[in-house]
């Protein structure tokens, strides 16, 4: 334990830190919130919670040995970033994860998969996380995934967590340097990849493979001058390519588990068995990463790399060459379906201007994370330590990049994938070596990144939270559609920001009229009732509805999906025309059902 | 705290059980949901991570989280793409393999 006077301060700091937290909850109210999200509402007493405890982390983290008071923080600064959403909204959050909720649904009813439906097809060919979800729903008798799905955000960060602290063990013995490294992580990873979803366990299992390859798997000989010369050629570049080898091993790795190699290694391609079936990028990933560590002999499980790409190929190959056809562009490109890019990098002239402070805000966390990285690269080298592993897997992600037509979306999910080690040479400097950074000067250092990096990642991670979170009216609505909506319906509505498609999803066709082109926008909103019965009739033998909904009209404003004023003036339109009746009505979604001429009502 | 001192035979024999209950009694609510969630998370990882000699506590945890989503999927997608989809014999069958694991490693002390 710690010694009585810095206990006591941990017990009032972290202690007063849960009270100012578990006030701030009930004197937050959602639906006020603006284009700045869920900061726009919650209280000071909030801030104040992150603040305290974050001191109280700085201070801790100077004396590791306390590793179960450094982890009571970390817990907590997840509950309280992750944990919120959950308590305030009491519904699930993110539209993409209803959708996910559908598959597992569909392949509850069907006991299968179908890579034959036109929508969502990609979740049919990568279905690995839907089919274990289904089986813990039938298992637990649940009903459904939203029993539990909105808890994913703070499951799959505790899992992170705990993942990159695995790592980073593996990286040096420098325990403070681990646990801030944990910190700078979690006050750093705004890019919202952490919901319900295929991608996020991938990445927690892309984490552990890596794991396992740094902490048992290392080469336990680097090979000669000469034998590194048959590849760079130069003499010297040899010798330096050697020097960096040697320099780099992972400082905290283990040697004794030679016997478990083979079992290991086993684990390990069972895990990415796993990784090929459930996500498109993420195999690209760790082929990549894998790929860096055997050739700089960080990794000797050299058949490691090969062997997860003729995995990959032979899935993409055998069970997914149908999806391939039409959908190959958007498969590199693609984490899951969460376009962070498409409100951040893109159409900035026509979001708000709230929202477009949002944008900026995450460049500028993105860029500062790298620089610091560097900075942090510099300092731990000047105090002799290479993170040559770290440098590499920070690194590689970034290769991807190439590989994509729409590259200013895919910089986040490369920021995704490189953040866990650039935390980790952030963390380098404030404690640059392992008899550095003992006097309080290290605290405030600490408290000073974590100062400048929190705030920023608070803005870009909640900021649009608007259109992320479905009120209860909301949900409601969707319920409605999926009771009285029959089999081949069209439903039509402004934007994916509602809960599509989480109950028989199959059954209908989806026309979101924010993603028609711009000449077919203009043309719906010429002549609203006319042509949103035609977007009807290209898809639907049933009923037809139209939804509108706040988060919807909050995705118009936000990101300028459709012209300003848009989602009023083709609401009063359908109100207006008799081919229309109201069917649902509630104070944040209304839907109508098309009665009158082409209608079947 | 050494690996013979972590009780995780008696939790993965307790666990299988205590849902294999809820599942042949018919039992709802949260409790066989969270005995699910509990259960399909860390157990049949566990099973065999628990016979490896890792000395790390957080190394072994992580690992039988990671395996035992992995078995987990596995299962499920083998049997969603056969088309012979059945929760309780997925269940039933992930239920006996922890308990062999944990027998094995009970043995092995």
């Amino acid at each position: 334990m710690p010694a009585r006077g810095p206990a006591v301060l941990h017990a009032a700091l972290v202690g007063s830190a849960i009270a100012a937290w578990i006030v701030s909850l009930p004197a937050t109210d959602v639906r006020g919130m603006t284009d700045y999200g869920l900061l726009s509402t919650l209280p000071a007493g909030y801030y104040v919670a992150l603040a305290l405890l974050t001191t109280s982390f700085c201070i801790a983290v100077r004396s590791p040995r306390h590793w179960g008071l450094l982890a009571l923080h970390v817990v907590l600064l997840l509950v309280m970033l992750h944990a919120t959403p959950a308590i305030l909204y009491g519904t699930l959050r993110y539209p993409w994860a209803w959708k996910h909720v559908g598959i597992i649904d569909y392949i509850q009813r069907h006991g299968s998969v179908n890579q034959n439906i036109g929508e969502l097809t990609a979740y049919q060919d990568w279905p690995a996380f839907f089919a274990l979800g289904a089986l813990i729903v039938q298992a637990g008798g649940f009903g459904s995934a939203l029993a539990f799905a909105s808890w994913a955000p703070l499951f799959n960060n505790l899992l992170f967590a705990a993942a990159t602290m695995f790592i980073f063990r593996s990286l040096t013995r420098d325990r403070r340097l681990a646990w801030l490294a944990v910190w700078v992580f979690c006050v750093s990873s705004w890019v919202g990849q952490d919901y319900f979803s295929p991608q996020a366990t991938n990445y927690f299992l892309y984490l552990i493979v890596l794991g396992v390859c740094l902490r048992w798997l290392g080469s336990r000989e680097i090979p000669a001058a000469e034998s590194v010369q048959r590849w760079v050629r130069s003499g010297r570049r040899a010798v330096q390519l050697r020097r960096l080898m040697v320099a780099g091993q992972p400082e905290g790795r283990v040697r004794d588990l030679a016997p478990q190699a083979p079992a290991l290694v086993a684990i390990i391609i069972t895990i990415t068995a796993v990784i090929v079936s459930g996500h498109q990028l993420t195999p690209f990933m760790l082929i990549l990463s894998l790929s860096a560590l055997v050739v700089f002999q960080v990794c000797a499980a050299r058949g490691l790399p090969l062997l997860v790409g003729l995995m990959t190929a032979g899935w993409i190959i055998y069970m997914s060459v149908g999806f391939l056809k039409g959908n190959l562009y958007w498969i590199v490109q693609s984490i899951g379906s969460l376009n962070i890019g498409g409100s951040t990098l893109s159409n900035l002239a026509s979001a708000s201007h709230d929202h477009a402070v949002v944008a900026q805000v995450t460049r500028l966390l993105t860029v500062l994370v790298g620089a610091l990285a560097v900075a942090g690269v510099v300092r731990r080298v000047r105090h002799g330590h290479l993170d040559l592993a770290a440098v590499l897997l920070a690194a590689v992600p970034v290769l991807m990049v190439w590989g994509n037509a729409y590259g200013g979306e895919m910089l986040f999910r490369v920021y995704f994938f490189a953040l866990p080690f650039l935390a980790f040479l952030i963390a380098g400097l404030v404690f640059p070596s392992p008899r550095s950074g003992r006097t309080w000067m290290s605290a405030l250092l600490a408290l000073a990144l974590c100062a400048a990096l929190l705030p920023l990642t608070l803005i870009s991670y909640y900021g649009s939270e608007r259109m992320y979170r479905f009120s209860h009216d909301e949900v409601r609505s969707a319920q409605y559609l999926a009771a009285h909506a029959p089999p081949g319906s069209t439903l039509v509505g402004l934007t994916t920001a509602y809960p599509w498609g989480y109950r028989n999803y199959e059954y209908y066709s989806y026309v979101q009229l924010g993603t028609l082109p711009p000449n077919e926008q203009l043309r719906v909103l010429r002549s609203p009732v006319q042509q949103i019965v035609d977007q009807m009739g290209s898809g639907g033998n049933g009923h037809e509805y139209v939804v509108f909904s706040r988060a919807q009209d909050a995705e118009v404003e936000m990101t300028g999906a459709l012209p300003p004023g848009s989602p009023r003036a083709l609401e009063d339109a359908i109100r207006a025309s008799s081919r229309f009746r109201e069917v649902y009505r509630g104070p944040d979604a209304q839907v109508f059902e098309l009665v009158g001429q082409g209608g079947r009502a | 705290m050494t690996r013979l001192h972590r009780p995780w035979p008696l939790v993965m024999v307790a666990s299988s059980l205590a849902l294999a209950l809820a599942l042949v009694v018919g039992a709802h609510g949260p409790v066989r949901g969270a005995l699910a969630l509990w259960f399909f998370l860390t157990c049949p990882g566990m099973a065999i991570i628990g016979l490896l000699d890792i000395k790390d506590l957080l190394a072994e945890v992580l690992l039988a989280v990671a395996l035992s989503i992995a078995i987990g999927m596995l299962s499920a997608l083998a049997m969603a793409l056969a088309h012979a989809w059945s929760a309780d014999a997925a269940t039933a069958a992930l239920v006996v393999l922890t308990l062999l694991g944990a027998r094995a490693q009970v043995v092995r002390r």
